[in-house]
């Protein structure tokens, strides 16, 4: 599956004016990758992500699915090539509605027209791949549970869908380290496994920096910087200007750089980091 | 003062308390910060500071009064300002402007000096440019600020924030929290900052580990920030500058005790270098 913005723009009607929202974005996500859309408070992000997921109608451009220039979700009746991409919305456990753990996976399955063993067998595999056992919480209320563990079910709902393209929209956004590393993870292994395509939406830049292939800065509805999380990060003064700030190591590695420091300022881990100042202290390469 | 005596809460229907017997004290003008996981007792903590719940066992007093009885609500709520995660069930009016305003005008207070608060708020959370947009317009941070504001301009002696800006962006979040303690500090308001992440805690002057209601944990960051052990046991994370140097000092870099902040540990590094 693929996703190909091309020239979309996108205003909201605010009480009588139109406030342009996202203004001439080119942009294709493919099968097996994975881009974060990062970008200070109301840049677009979130609304990218709606139209990604054929939820919005941009005011111009083109929107296509595998080259076919198709319209919003709710202009298909029946099945429609949206159902290959998903969207998971900020804090998706608000959503939950269900009297039970089980209905509430089911509940996209059985309206896309799957029932019987298919629906079983999904939810069982959905719940497994955000780390819940059917057995154990498929019959309790979604209510019952913890926060971190209300969200994995909203995004299991998702995931028994099986879609090609995944969207997330600020996934870990108040949970706990725990609950953050859990729901990476399972992202990470659901590309794996599926081979989707993943769009992250996040403002944990160390969450970014570690899990995307590609980012792309957000800045007043247009796309300002677009690359690999290590040519994007070190920039610090264009991220600045655009609301951000480098991830926590590339902030050291580059006051270390201020100073005079012979280290790499573009590490992503902790330790890459480690190993480049180590390299540096240690003197394998010739301080500045 | 806001002192926190003892206190348990078992909530009505479960035999598992959600806090237990956890007692500290804020004095005006402190920056104090709580930290625990999901589920650590955190905001159920939280809302006792204002008698939203009341202690199943201890007390709360505010400035001398009990939060236990009804009568001195009204005053408590006045004295403790609170703001939630949840930034949408705490707005009101039409405008930023008139949302910030709300709060003042119930307490009858003259239309200037209204207008001065409100200005100074908006100021204080960097809304100023938005003060005539309707709320629902806003992003979720900003919304986030929105709420912040409404209650800096209520003016109380003691601000608690629990995970109040979890929503902003990064940039946002620094310049946000440097204005808001700015504004805090100039007039004595003492700020507890609810969060569970360790370097939100960096900060402030003290702070308290929750783990499964109970206080694992005081003191000041330096005294708690390589508690490596009991942090990650309570579910929490050090924060990566602590991390690094644990990393580094273990492949023989030879760094000083207690480093936890970003420039500290670049002043650090950048004289381990200078000495070779």
């Amino acid at each position: 599956m693929e996703i190909k913005l091309k020239e979309v723009s996108f205003a909201y009607q605010l009480a009588n004016r139109k406030v342009l929202a996202l203004d001439n974005i080119d942009l294709t996500v493919s099968a097996g990758e994975f881009i974060a859309i990062v970008g200070a408070g109301g840049s677009g992000k979130s609304t990218l992500a709606q139209v990604l997921a054929g939820l919005l109608a941009p005011i111009s451009g083109q929107v296509s699915l595998n080259g076919n220039v198709v319209k919003t979700r709710n202009k298909f009746k029946g099945h429609s090539p949206w159902e290959k991409v998903g969207i998971v919305f900020q804090q998706p456990e608000h959503q939950l509605f269900a009297e039970t753990v089980y209905e509430d996976v089911a509940f996209g399955l059985k309206n896309m027209g799957y029932n019987g063993a298919e629906v079983k067998t999904r939810v069982k595999k959905a719940l497994e791949a955000v780390g819940l056992d059917e057995k154990e919480i498929g019959y309790k209320s979604p209510f019952a549970l913890s926060g971190g563990q209300q969200r994995r079910v909203a995004i299991a709902g998702i995931l028994a869908m099986e879609p090609e393209v995944l969207i997330l929209d600020e996934p870990t956004a108040g949970l706990d380290p725990v609950g953050r590393e859990q729901i990476m993870e399972l992202i990470r292994n659901y590309q794996k496994q599926q081979g989707a395509a993943i769009v992250l939406i996040s403002h944990d830049m160390a969450e970014v920096a570690t899990m995307a292939q590609q980012v792309i800065v957000l800045y007043q509805g247009k796309i300002a910087l677009k690359g690999p999380p290590r040519d994007i990060f070190y920039q610090e003064e264009l991220l600045r200007k655009y609301g951000l700030l480098p991830p926590p190591l590339t902030q050291l590695m580059l006051a270390l750089k201020r100073f005079g420091a012979s280290v790499s300022v573009n590490v992503l881990t902790l330790e890459e980091a480690e190993a480049s100042i180590v390299e540096w202290l240690k003197g394998g390469n010739s301080s500045i | 003062m806001l002192e926190v005596q003892g206190i348990s809460y078992v909530y009505p229907g479960t035999d598992k308390p959600a806090l237990e017997n956890v007692s500290f004290k804020v004095e005006p003008g402190e920056f104090i910060t709580i930290v625990g996981p999901n589920g650590s007792g955190k905001s159920t903590l939280a809302r006792h500071l204002n008698g939203l719940l009341k202690p199943t066992k201890g007390r709360v007093l505010v400035d001398g009064l009990d939060t236990a009885r009804e009568e001195n609500l009204i005053d408590i709520r006045r004295r403790v300002g609170m703001v939630f995660q949840d930034p949408d069930n705490q707005i009101i009016a039409a405008t930023v402007e008139d949302d910030v305003a709300f709060g003042l005008e119930n307490l009858g207070l003259p239309p200037g000096e209204i207008r001065q608060r409100v200005a100074a708020a908006l100021e204080a959370v960097k809304l100023a440019g938005l003060r005539s947009r309707p709320p629902y317009g806003l992003s979720g941070g900003q919304k986030q600020r929105l709420a912040l504001a409404g209650v800096l301009a209520m003016q109380p002696r003691y601000l608690v924030l629990d995970e109040a800006t979890s929503m902003l962006d990064p940039l946002a979040r620094v310049e946000i929290l440097q204005h808001l303690l700015h504004f805090c500090r100039e007039r004595g308001i003492a700020v507890i900052f609810i969060t569970h992440m360790m370097e939100e805690a960096i900060k402030s002057e003290r702070m308290l580990i929750l783990k499964e209601g109970k206080v694992i944990l005081t003191g000041t960051p330096a005294q708690l920030m390589y508690k490596l052990n009991e942090i990650t046991g309570a579910g929490l994370r050090p924060p990566v500058t602590v991390a690094l140097s644990e990393g580094l000092r273990q492949k023989g870099i030879k760094l000083p005790p207690k480093i936890f902040t970003l420039e500290e540990l670049a002043h650090a590094l950048w004289r381990l270098n200078s000495k070779k």
